[in-house]
Order: C-alpha cells, then sequence, then structure tokens
C-alpha cells in the first residue's frame, strides 16, 4: 500500500496546499541567489523591476516545484519524505497542479520578456525546461546522474538576476552558477544516504541505490573536494571582497570535514554524518552568498579587480 | 441553507473556499497594479 493512502485526507484545497505545491524552501534558496545576481551585476535598474525579475524568478521556481509535484505524483506517494505533500494527500488533483504550474510558469516567463529583458526571459524559460522537461521528465527515473545534470536548474538563478540587470552574461555570473553546480550532487546525495529504502521503494536510481553507499560517500567526497577551491573563486574574478573570502573559505573547509566525515560513517543506519552534510551544505549557499550581498550593499572594494 | 443547517465541515470548507477566493483576488489586483507601474516605468525609461 501507499504510504499516503494511510493517512490520505480529502477535503477542500486550501491556499497553504497552493503554497506547499510551489516548494516555498527551494524557492527561498533560489530567490536568495537570484538576489545574489541582480545585487553583484555591474550598473542599475530601476528597483520596481529588480522587485519584478526577482518575482519572476521565484514565480519560475514556484512553477517548476508544482509541476514537479504533478508529473512525480505517482512515486511521491510511496516515499515518505514526500507522501504529505498536498496531490499524495489528495488536498490537489494531478491536473490542478499541472494547470497551476504551467500557468504561472508562463507567466512568469512572459512578463520577465515584457518588463525585464529577452535574455532573462530565455534564461528562465530554459530553467523550467531543465528542471521539468531533463530532470523530472527525463533523468530522474533513468539515471543515478539525474541530479548533477538537473542539477542545472537550480544553478541558473544567479546568472538570470545578472542578465536582468545588464541584459549579458559574462564570466562572473558563471562562476557563480558553477559553485550551486557543484554544491547540488554532495547536498542530495547526502540526503539519499538516510533516504536510500523510500528512493528504492520508488524505483528512483538515486547513487546510493544503483551503486551503494561507499560509492556515494567517495562521490560526495570528491565533490566537495572540487567545491572548496570553486567556492572562493568569485574573490578572484572581481566579485567578492576580503569578507568573501574569509566566509567562503571557511564555510568549503567546514563542508570538507563533514565530508570527510560522511565518508568514514559507520552508522549505515542513522547516517548522522550525513545528516550533518545536508545542513551545513544548507548554510554553504546562504552564508558565503550573504556576504557578497552584504559586500556589494556596503560598497565594500573587491579583492581583485 | 442557512449557515446553522450547514456541518462543521461545510462551514470550514466554505470559510476556506471565501479564504481562496480572496487570496486570488489579491493576487491578481496585485498583479494589475504591478503592471500598471512596470508600464510606467518603461515610458519614463523611453521618453523620459
Amino acid at each position: 500500500m501507499a504510504i499516503a493512502e494511510s493517512f490520505a485526507l480529502s477535503r477542500v484545497t486550501t491556499v497553504g496546499d497552493y503554497f506547499a505545491l510551489l516548494k516555498p524552501r527551494v524557492m527561498s534558496l533560489v530567490i536568495f541567489t537570484g538576489l545574489a545576481g541582480i545585487v553583484v551585476a555591474p550598473g542599475h535598474v530601476h528597483p520596481l523591476t529588480a522587485f519584478t525579475a526577482l518575482l519572476c524568478i521565484a514565480a519560475a521556481a514556484g512553477a517548476s516545484g508544482a509541476l514537479n509535484m504533478a508529473y512525480d505524483s505517482d512515486i511521491d506517494r510511496l516515499m515518505s519524505r514526500t507522501a504529505t505533500r498536498p496531490i499524495p494527500m489528495g488536498h490537489v488533483g494531478r491536473d490542478e497542479a499541472m494547470a497551476f504550474g504551467w500557468t504561472l510558469a508562463a507567466l512568469a516567463v512572459a512578463m520577465m520578456w515584457l518588463f525585464v529583458n529577452v535574455l532573462a526571459a530565455a534564461l528562465l524559460a530554459f530553467t523550467v525546461f531543465v528542471y521539468i522537461g531533463v530532470y523530472t521528465l527525463w533523468l530522474k527515473r533513468r539515471t543515478p546522474q539525474n541530479i548533477v545534470i538537473g542539477g542545472l536548474a537550480g544553478a541558473l538563478p544567479p546568472a538570470i538576476g545578472w542578465a536582468s540587470v545588464t541584459g549579458s552574461l559574462s564570466l562572473a555570473p558563471l562562476v557563480l552558477v558553477a559553485i550551486i553546480f557543484m554544491w547540488t550532487p554532495p547536498h542530495f546525495w547526502a540526503l539519499s544516504l538516510w533516504r536510500a529504502n523510500d528512493y528504492a521503494r520508488a524505483g528512483v536510481p538515486m547513487l546510493p541505490v544503483v551503486k551503494g553507499k561507499p560509492y556515494t560517500r567517495r562521490h560526495i567526497l570528491i565533490y566537495t573536494l572540487a567545491l572548496a577551491p570553486l567556492g572562493v573563486l568569485p574573490a578572484f574574478v572581481g566579485l567578492g571582497g576580503m569578507l568573501y573570502l574569509i566566509v567562503s573559505a571557511s564555510m568549503g573547509f567546514w563542508m570538507l570535514l563533514e565530508a570527510i566525515a560522511t565518508w568514514r560513517e559507520c552508522d549505515t543506519v542513522k547516517e548522522p554524518a550525513a545528516r550533518r552534510l545536508f545542513g551545513v551544505s544548507l548554510l554553504y549557499v546562504f552564508v558565503p552568498f550573504a556576504a557578497l550581498i552584504a559586500e556589494h550593499l556596503l560598497h565594500l572594494p573587491p579583492l581583485w579587480t | 441553507m442557512k449557515d446553522d443547517e450547514l456541518s462543521p465541515d461545510e462551514i470550514r470548507a466554505a470559510k476556506e473556499r471565501r479564504k481562496r477566493n480572496i487570496v486570488l483576488a489579491l493576487s491578481l489586483v496585485a498583479l494589475a497594479v504591478l503592471f500598471y507601474l512596470m508600464s510606467v516605468v518603461q515610458w519614463r525609461e523611453h521618453f523620459g
């Protein structure tokens, strides 16, 4: 029996259900990194244009979340982590979520095109395409590399923010994209270590399910080893200053320590090190990006010009 | 049908529907205001 069936309720769809469809926690990360792209970009746009760009980024991220829940509702009801989502619970219909998601995505891209610029709109549409077309519909159920390639969708918001201000792209925003791209696999593989049974039950080929936990731990460590130096790179491409360098280097070192602990973990049931790594990896995005935003708002000089 | 003839579940559902409609209406109003303001901003950028 599907997990969701054991406590599924039938009731009227609430505002909270629609809000839950937007995956607000994921959305907050996307808004934050998109804001970083807007703040660090050279040039100036009207504050209302910046707000509209951020709103469109948030709406497209929320739409992607709703569409992901609609297309994956069959496997969501099989996993304890996702069984309480609005569709498996019977609070929102799958078709309703689909209509909600596509309408919101179309509105977000159209508004970005109309009121910001065509490059930002194209990047936003590409983000939805990668998350839904490439990750959700194509890779998620086929390969353990699903989150590696699909992670591009979550990595693009800084570039969209940058493009909203400048109307172009350069090396600097792509460095921010590369950081989030490299951060995504260790973040989700840490989660999959203690959720491996869930993924196996739903037939999702996450790395621990297909290749085993030792292989996953090794790959978490390899990706974190690559992430740590990449994380300080903004300080050397004219984006970050001394504050960013110190914060990102410290966070990189902390995440590396947790990745080593996860690699050496003996408790393969509770996976305490992987849980810690997951928490630290969340901070790894928020704290250095906050430092970057603070530096630019306080007009602190970059380390390298 | 009067409110006292409705079951508590039906009253709760009616309240939730009303709340949903208010949120939808406010969202649409906010969107319309944003469209108007952004049009002004763009107009000023091009002609102002």
